[in-house]
């Protein structure tokens, strides 16, 4: 069944283990998201931060260096949260169904903000769709961005003293 | 599972970014001994403008203001240096260039090669276009500077 995707952006859907290949059609994206036996369609939608993984020194480090001392490398999302919301939809809907995401979290209000919603008249279920707050990758970004600020200015000062010696 | 599948697809998509600003990188690069040709024929056509105005300047004043040492002086312009400057960018291309397109090129490959590998990719086009146009960029390089119309 195709599930119309709204301002997807770094989030990826899921169908069981099987992450769900985003098709585009006249400039929307979509799913073709497998109906179960019993009629439901069962999908999450994951978004991880790059720097959440265990083994992200390594990642960063490698993308450092073939990004000429991180200069070329794209920046890492600011936006540091996760979300694993689960979603499961009736799949004998006859109208078009879409989700769409949202990118804001209010940290301010106690009120969270959901990042999925699905369209009007959608028999849908929604099970955790707000973001979660990932104080690791947050703070892993800070540290990158100050290491990578200052193995620069090494690698500067390392060539200057080489031209001149 | 879930994981480890979403940490390779940032991790090639992250990969294709970079290479390409690399890749655009060294496209504009290759340019140089154009771009800095197309400077220097600025500069002549700046400073015959830049002539033009003296010589108005001078008739307006009936030729009064040449008997001053000062402005006679402006009439001295030398491009030399800029051309110098351009001569010896365009020799040292002579190495530079084949070793920024191989390199072009490699990255290039690379990037197609992930970008098609990854048939779940949903930003494929965008990246082949990028690709294929600082590809174009190089190879435009490359003829201007081996044809030696510059």
């Amino acid at each position: 069944m195709k599930i119309y995707l709204i301002n997807r952006a770094d989030i990826f859907l899921f169908a069981g283990d099987k992450k769900l290949k985003i098709e585009r059609e006249n400039g929307r994206e979509y799913i073709d998201a497998p109906v179960l036996p019993d009629g439901k369609i069962v999908l999450q939608a994951i978004r991880k931060p790059e720097l959440s993984y265990r083994n992200w020194w390594l990642y960063s480090a490698f993308f450092w260096i073939i990004g000429l001392l991180g200069l070329f490398t794209p920046r890492y999302s600011r936006f540091d949260y996760a979300l694993d919301c689960g979603i499961t939809l009736d799949g004998g809907q006859t109208q078009d169904v879409w989700l769409r995401f949202n990118h804001f979290a209010n940290r301010k209000n106690a009120i969270p903000v959901a990042a999925v919603t699905v369209s009007e008249g959608t028999v849908a279920q929604l099970e955790n769709a707000v973001y979660m707050y990932d104080k690791v990758s947050a703070r892993r970004r800070k540290v990158y961005k100050l290491i990578s600020w200052l193995m620069r200015i090494a690698v500067i000062a390392a060539v200057c003293l080489i031209i001149i010696l | 599972m879930k994981e480890k599948l979403l940490q390779v697809t940032q991790f090639k998509d992250r990969l294709c970014r970079t290479l390409l600003r690399v890749n655009w990188m060294i496209a504009v690069a290759a340019m140089l001994p154009v771009l800095f040709k197309i400077f220097v024929g600025v500069a002549f056509i700046g400073t015959a403008l830049y002539l033009l105005i003296l010589i108005a300047a001078t008739m307006i004043t009936l030729g009064l203001l040449l008997l001053n040492d000062s402005f006679r002086a402006l009439y001295r312009v030398d491009l030399n240096g800029l051309q110098e400057v351009s001569d010896q960018i365009v020799e040292a291309y002579r190495i530079l260039l084949p070793t920024l397109a191989g390199i072009c090129v490699a990255l290039s490959a690379i990037v197609l090669f992930v970008v098609f590998r990854n048939q779940d990719e949903a930003r494929k086009t965008g990246k082949i276009v990028s690709v294929s146009l600082s590809v174009l960029v190089l190879l435009t390089a490359l003829l201007l500077y081996y044809s030696k119309i510059i």
